[in-house]
C-alpha cells in the first residue's frame, strides 16, 4: 500500500511525451484544479476512463448528541460522490472478477455451512493433538517409571522391618512394569504404525526394537516366576532364614529390574530419538523440498523480473527509434518536397526568360516592320510602337491615315473640281451666261454634296467598326451583358409598346425569359416604357467559347 | 462538465492542442489504473485520494420476493476528498 502522489503520475507523462518534470506536474495539477472549478461551477465533472465526479446536497437532518443525549440538528451540506467509469470499476475489480452474485435458495441452513468450516478446522487440530497425546503417554510412562524408582528405595529401606511386606509389593511392582512394558509395546506399535509409510528402514529399525522388547518382556515374566518360587520357598523355609534369603534374592531381583527397566526406557529412549530423528529428517526433507520449491519459484520471479525489464527497455528503445526514425522520414520528406518546389520555380523562370527573350526578338522584328510602314506613312504616330496592342493600334491608326489619305483625295478631286468650276465658270460666265454658271454650282454643289457624301461614308465606314466597338464597351459596362451567353451584334427590330406591356412581357415575346438585360442596355437602361413608345430590340449572337 | 468541455479547458489553460491534451489525460488516468491494480493509492494535494477498498460478501434480501442474494466480495475505488474542500462546500451551501 504505497501512496502515490502527482509526481508519480507526471514522470509517465515526462516519459511518454518529452516533457519537462515541472510541466508535467503542472499539467496534472491543472487537470484536477479544473475538475475542482468545474465541480463548483456545475455540480458534475465526467472524466472518460477515470468517472464521473458529482456534488450531492445533503438535506440537514436532527440527531442526538451522544455524548449529552441532547437533540441536535446537523446541517445541511454539499459533498463530493465519485463513480468510477465502468472500464476503471472492471479493471479494480479484476481479482474478484470470477464471481457472480448467486440466488439462496430458501430452508439452506448457513449453520452447516460453518459447521463444515468448523469440522475442516478440527480436522487439523486433532492431528496436532493426536501427536501431542502421543508425546504426553509417552511423558507419562517416563514420570511412572520414575516414580517407581522411588518406592523402591523406601522398600529397600523398609526391607529390614517388614519382609513380606516387601513380598506383596515385589510382584505388584513387577505386574506393574509388566504392564507398564505392555503399554510401551501398544505405544510402540502405534508408533510403529504411523512412520511405517514413510521408509522401510524405519520399518526396520522398529521391528528390532520390537524385537528386543520382547526379549526383555520375557526376561520380566521368567524374572516374576523366580521371584514366585522364590516366595513359595521362603513360606516353606524358617521364617527367620526365610526373611535374609529373600532379601538378598530380592534385592538381587530389584536391581535387575531396575536394570531392566532402565534398559527398556533406554530403548525406548532409542525408539523416540528415531523416530524422531526420522521425522525430523522427513521434515527436513520437507523443508529442503519446500525451499528448493521456493527457490525455483524466487528465480522464476526474478527472470520474469528481469525479462519484464529488458521489455520495458526494448520498448523505450524501439519508441526512441520510431521516433527518431519518424523524424528522419519527416526530414526527407520535406527536402524532397523542398527539391521539387525549387526545380518547378526554375523551370517556371527559365520558360519566364524564354518568354521575354521571345517576345523581345518579335518586338525588335515588328519593330523594324512598323519603322518600314511608319516610313511610308509619314504618320508620328508609328514613332515608339513598343508593345503588340500598341501595334495593333498603329495598324488601326494606318487604316485611319488610309482613311484620312483617302478623303485628303476626294477632296483634292473637289478642289480640283472647284478650280474645274472656278475655271469653267469664268469661262462660263464670260460665254455661256448665269444659267449655266449656276449649272455649274449645281453641280459643283452636288460634287460638293457627294463628296460630302462620300466623307461621310468614309467616315462612318472607317469609325463603324470603332462605334460598333464603344457600343459594345458600352453595353459591357453593364454586369448581366458582359458575363451573359450573348452579344449584342445591333439592333434587329423596334416595337411599339402597347397597353399593358412592361419590359418583362415584351423581352419575354421578343427573346425568351431572362433577356431583359439586353433591352436594357440598347434602350440607354430604361426599365419602364409609357405606351407608344419604340422599343428597340436587340440583334443577339451567341458568344463563342473559348 | 463532460469530458469534451473539461478537456476544452484543459486546453485553453496548458495551451496544448485539444488531441494532445486528451492524449496526456488519458495517460494520466493510465497511471493512476496501473497505481490501483497494484493495490496503490493515489492521493491529490488540495483535491482529495483515491483508494481500492474491499467490500466483504454480504446476504441481501430482495424485498419484493424475498429472495436471498449472496453477493460477493468486490474491490471498490473510492475517493475522499482533501477536508479543504469538504469546507468550502459546506460554506456555499
Amino acid at each position: 500500500m504505497n501512496k502515490q502522489l502527482i509526481k508519480d503520475l507526471s514522470q509517465d507523462l515526462v516519459d511518454k511525451f518529452e516533457l519537462d518534470k515541472k510541466q508535467a506536474n503542472n499539467f496534472v495539477e491543472k487537470m484536477f484544479s479544473i475538475l475542482q472549478t468545474g465541480l463548483q461551477n456545475e455540480k458534475i465533472v465526467k472524466i472518460k476512463g477515470l468517472g464521473t465526479f458529482k456534488v450531492i446536497s445533503v438535506q440537514s437532518r436532527k440527531s442526538i448528541d451522544v455524548n449529552t443525549g441532547e437533540p441536535i440538528l446537523i446541517d445541511g451540506r454539499d459533498k463530493i460522490s465519485f463513480t468510477p467509469d465502468s472500464d476503471m470499476r472492471d479493471y479494480v475489480n479484476r481479482p474478484f472478477a470470477q464471481f457472480e452474485t448467486v440466488a439462496v435458495n430458501d430452508g439452506t441452513d448457513f449453520s452447516l455451512i460453518d459447521k463444515k468450516f468448523e469440522e475442516e478446522e478440527q480436522e487439523e487440530t486433532q492431528e496436532k493433538k493426536e501427536k501431542q497425546e502421543e508425546k504426553e503417554e509417552k511423558e507419562e510412562v517416563q514420570k511412572e517409571e520414575a516414580q517407581e524408582d522411588y518406592p523402591e528405595e523406601k522398600q529397600d529401606n523398609e526391607q529390614e522391618v517388614v519382609v513380606q511386606g516387601i513380598d506383596k509389593k515385589e510382584p505388584q511392582e513387577i505386574s506393574e512394569v509388566s504392564f507398564q512394558d505392555d503399554h510401551l509395546t501398544e505405544v510402540t506399535s502405534v508408533e510403529e504404525n504411523t512412520p511405517a509409510h514413510k521408509t522401510p528402514s524405519e520399518v526396520d529399525n522398529a521391528y528390532g526394537q520390537e524385537e528386543a522388547l520382547k526379549e526383555e518382556e520375557t526376561k520380566t515374566e521368567s524374572l516374576t516366576q523366580e521371584s514366585k518360587e522364590i516366595n513359595q520357598k521362603t513360606k516353606e523355609i524358617d521364617q527367620e532364614q526365610k526373611e535374609i534369603e529373600p532379601k538378598s534374592k530380592g534385592a538381587e531381583q530389584e536391581p535387575k529390574d531396575i536394570e531392566q527397566e532402565a534398559q527398556a526406557n533406554d530403548c525406548e529412549q532409542e525408539t523416540h530419538t528415531a523416530e524422531t530423528e526420522q521425522e525430523a529428517h522427513t521434515t527436513e526433507i520437507e523443508q529442503e523440498v519446500h525451499t528448493a520449491t521456493v527457490n525455483i519459484r524466487q528465480q522464476f520471479e526474478d527472470e520474469n523480473h528481469q525479462l519484464q525489464a529488458a521489455n520495458e527497455e526494448l520498448r523505450n528503445n524501439f519508441r526512441h527509434q520510431y521516433r527518431l526514425m519518424k523524424g528522419v522520414i519527416s526530414f526527407f520528406v520535406i527536402v524532397v518536397l523542398l527539391c521539387f518546389g525549387g526545380g518547378y520555380f526554375l523551370l517556371n523562370q527559365l520558360k519566364k526568360r524564354d518568354h521575354r527573350i521571345e517576345m523581345l526578338e518579335i518586338l525588335a522584328y515588328r519593330n523594324n516592320n512598323g519603322l518600314r510602314s511608319s516610313a511610308g506613312n509619314n504618320s508620328s504616330l508609328n514613332a515608339a510602337p513598343s508593345t503588340v496592342s500598341q501595334q495593333s493600334k498603329g495598324k488601326q491608326t494606318t487604316g485611319e491615315a488610309k482613311a484620312m489619305d483617302y478623303v485628303q483625295k476626294e477632296t483634292k478631286t473637289e478642289t480640283k473640281c472647284a478650280n474645274n468650276n472656278s475655271v469653267s465658270q469664268p469661262s462660263d460666265s464670260k460665254a455661256s451666261g448665269n444659267t449655266q454658271s449656276a449649272n455649274g454650282r449645281r453641280n459643283a454643289l452636288t460634287s460638293t454634296s457627294n463628296a460630302n457624301n462620300l466623307k461621310q461614308k468614309s467616315s462612318e465606314s472607317a469609325s463603324s467598326k470603332t462605334v460598333s466597338d464603344k457600343e459594345q464597351t458600352s453595353y459591357s459596362k453593364d454586369v448581366r451583358i458582359r458575363t451573359g451567353a450573348y452579344r449584342i451584334v445591333g439592333i434587329s427590330h423596334t416595337v411599339k409598346v402597347r397597353s399593358g406591356q412592361t419590359l418583362y412581357s415584351i423581352s419575354r415575346a421578343n427573346l425568351g425569359p431572362g433577356m431583359e438585360c439586353y433591352i436594357e442596355a440598347v434602350n440607354n437602361g430604361k426599365t419602364e416604357f409609357k405606351v407608344g413608345e419604340t422599343v428597340n430590340i436587340p440583334k443577339l449572337q451567341i458568344k463563342k467559347r473559348k | 462538465m463532460n469530458n469534451k468541455e473539461f478537456i476544452s479547458t484543459l486546453a485553453a489553460d496548458t495551451g496544448y492542442t485539444q488531441s494532445d491534451t486528451q492524449k496526456m489525460v488519458n495517460n494520466v488516468i493510465e497511471a493512476m489504473k496501473k497505481a490501483f491494480g497494484d493495490g496503490d493509492s493515489v492521493q491529490i494535494t488540495n483535491f482529495g485520494s483515491f483508494e481500492v477498498k474491499k467490500r466483504l460478501e454480504r446476504i441481501v434480501v430482495n424485498p419484493g420476493n424475498g429472495q436471498r442474494m449472496l453477493v460477493p466480495p468486490k474491490l471498490v475505488l473510492s475517493f475522499k476528498p482533501t477536508s479543504a474542500i469538504k469546507e468550502t462546500l459546506k460554506g456555499k451551501s
